[in-house]
């Protein structure tokens, strides 16, 4: 083959895959990846895969071609609550979705003169609100269950004949396009439809400060706890998981910043008094089908520009096997949130989760994560604290400690610490 | 397309994708300053393997190459470096074995818009050799960097 039809075979595939892909603008792997290497482990996937999805709109100085800008929008408002009005047309948000809101400033897609500069996404990109809509009549989780549960056919399984579904998954990334909690398929002002004006008001507060102030408040960053619907978000891996089971339990056990663990009380009912953090799953078989329903969930957020949920949240989801010619491939999975308090009406995601290997597998591991953080709100947003700090911990560093030698130690004639003597070393 | 014409560009085509296949984060780089970028070479006091960010502590070497750089208040000046989790530095042999105490390296960051003395990691760290003969790092030359050193090495990227 010739050097040039070479040359343009692999540009031609090269482009068709980075498209495929949908990955962040170039900026932000050299800002925020930089260091990253293709093919980092998680838990269950071990590479973020195709779909990937996260800023991969076109970006505009202007609006679009078409688009008339209004004449104040997030980026030059002063007091969003006093905008209400507007939080209902994409354009207030210059088209961007959740996600690009989230990444602006480190995108570098805040412009020059920040924040009126910001960039505008594609005012075209949507997710339709109706397929975010539950298609069910239910009003309530209860009801969805109980209907569910009187229409089943019963099954009760024993240890023997219990499905086998343990082993390691990931999610199908071919879902992408229809993940509307990933925040990067949806115009914010889409999103907000399907929000109670309070939460409308909680999301746009968040929108606000991470697009406009540079404030990020990120669970991660300060070791909060991921929260229940992290679950259905990207960067969580929460999809991602470990799965084992027996006739009274199943378990999905996956995180990436922190640890998600989901058990399914097989015929069991809810008992705990007060919200968990990851709520109390409960659940029965239809067949070979999981029908499971959340209650007692702790109110957080979703975080990223999205939105907050309250305590209220409720889901029923089920989990059907999927054959390929014959043999269990993976899971089909479908979540109904009811949170009266928070959404407008019962919301829906569909999800396909792939066996990617068995329990048997000789390298997979479970890592668990304990959240290390010197990340603390300097003035308002997020900073590093360094060793200079007095509010920096040294978790390898016998912390405990450095307590007692700051407080009930002073002034002691005792060794005194130095660098240790392999630096030392070097310049004798 | 002939077969051969397919296996020539599959593989570029991968490497495409693997080039361009996305990691996450745990917080906003946003507290880093993107438009500086800050060199240090420095002496590794402490890897933290963590599994979201992993850190290197170090002891800055003075730029003459000949001592430990101290602050006006006398003390050693020490910076910290974030990279990425533990597992994933650790594929491009960055761990609490190659960077025990002691070991010399250079490294490119983008500082805290706040000051401080820590920043996000870009690209590769170059790690000074050893001296077989003194068994002690072999040292760069007053205002240079490992990558300057005969027989250092990069880890993490291919060029400094």
């Amino acid at each position: 083959m010739k050097v040039r039809t070479f040359l343009l075979l692999s540009t031609f595939t090269a482009l068709i895959l980075a498209l495929w892909l949908a990955p962040v603008p170039s900026v932000v792997f050299a800002q925020q990846n930089r260091d990253l290497v293709p093919g980092a482990p998680g838990q269950g996937a071990p590479v973020p895969g195709p779909g990937f999805g996260r800023g991969g709109t076109p970006t505009f100085p202007g609006p679009p071609a078409g688009m008339q800008a209004l004449p104040g929008d997030l980026f030059t408002s002063k007091n969003f609550y006093k905008d209400k009005v507007l939080w209902s047309d994409k354009r207030y948000f210059r088209c961007n979705t959740p996600r690009q809101i989230t990444d602006i400033w480190t995108s570098g897609r805040i412009g020059q003169k920040p924040p009126t500069s910001a960039s505008w996404g594609d005012c075209n990109i949507d997710y339709p609100r109706e397929k975010i809509l539950s298609p069910y009549p239910y009003k309530t989780a209860k009801e969805h269950y109980e209907a569910l549960k009187a229409k089943a056919k019963s099954t009760v399984y024993t240890k023997a004949t219990v499905p086998d579904w343990d082993g390691w998954y990931s999610r199908d990334n071919s879902y992408s396009g229809s993940q509307w909690t990933w925040g990067t398929i949806n115009q914010v002002s889409t999103i907000l439809s399907v929000l109670t004006p309070e939460y409308q008001k909680r999301m746009v507060q968040m929108n606000f400060h991470e697009g406009v102030n540079n404030a990020p408040q990120w669970n991660a960053s300060f070791c909060y706890p991921e929260g229940f619907m992290r679950w259905w978000s990207q960067a969580s891996a929460g999809g991602n998981f470990q799965l084992t089971m027996n006739a009274n339990q199943v378990q999905f056990l996956s995180g990436l910043a922190a640890n998600f663990l989901r058990q399914v009380l097989i015929g069991k009912e809810h008992v705990q008094k007060v919200p968990q953090w990851y709520g109390e799953t409960i659940g029965f078989w239809d067949g070979t089908t999981l029908i499971t329903w959340t209650a007692n969930v702790q109110g957080w957020t979703l975080s990223h520009s999205m939105f907050e949920f309250s305590d209220k949240l409720q889901t029923i989801e089920t989990y059907s096997p999927v054959y390929t010619n014959g043999a269990f491939v993976g899971l089909d999975h479908e979540a109904i949130f009811y949170d009266p308090d928070a959404f407008v009406a019962p919301l829906h995601l569909t999800m396909r989760f792939t066996r990617v290997a068995g329990l048997d597998n000789p390298t997979r591991r479970y890592t668990y994560i304990e959240c290390l953080s010197n990340l603390r709100n300097v003035d308002g947003r997020p900073s590093q604290l360094t060793a200079a700090s007095d509010r920096f911990i040294d978790y390898y560093g016998r912390p405990w400690a450095k307590n007692w030698e700051k407080y009930f130690e002073v002034g002691w004639d005792k060794p005194q610490d130095d660098l240790p003597q392999e630096i030392l070393d070097i310049f004798r | 397309m002939n077969k051969k014409a397919l296996t020539m560009v599959v593989p570029v085509a991968l490497l495409v994708a693997l080039f361009i296949t996305p990691a996450f984060s745990h917080h906003s780089f946003a507290m880093y300053d993107q438009t500086k970028t800050t060199t240090l070479t420095g002496v590794s006091k402490q890897f933290v393997g963590q599994a979201n960010h992993a850190e290197l502590h170090f002891i800055l070497i003075a730029p003459d190459r000949k001592g430990l750089a101290k602050g006006p208040d006398g003390k050693y000046v020490e910076w910290g470096v974030e990279m990425a989790g533990a597992a994933a530095v650790a594929q491009q042999g960055i761990t609490a074995e190659t960077f025990k105490v002691g070991t010399v390296f250079s490294v490119k960051l983008n500082p805290l818009r706040d000051g401080s003395n820590f920043g996000s990691r870009i690209g590769a760290i170059a790690k000074c050799p050893m001296d077989p003969a003194t068994n002690k790092p072999k040292l760069p030359e007053a205002d240079k960097h490992c990558d300057s050193v005969p027989g250092s090495t990069l880890l993490g990227g291919t060029t400094f």
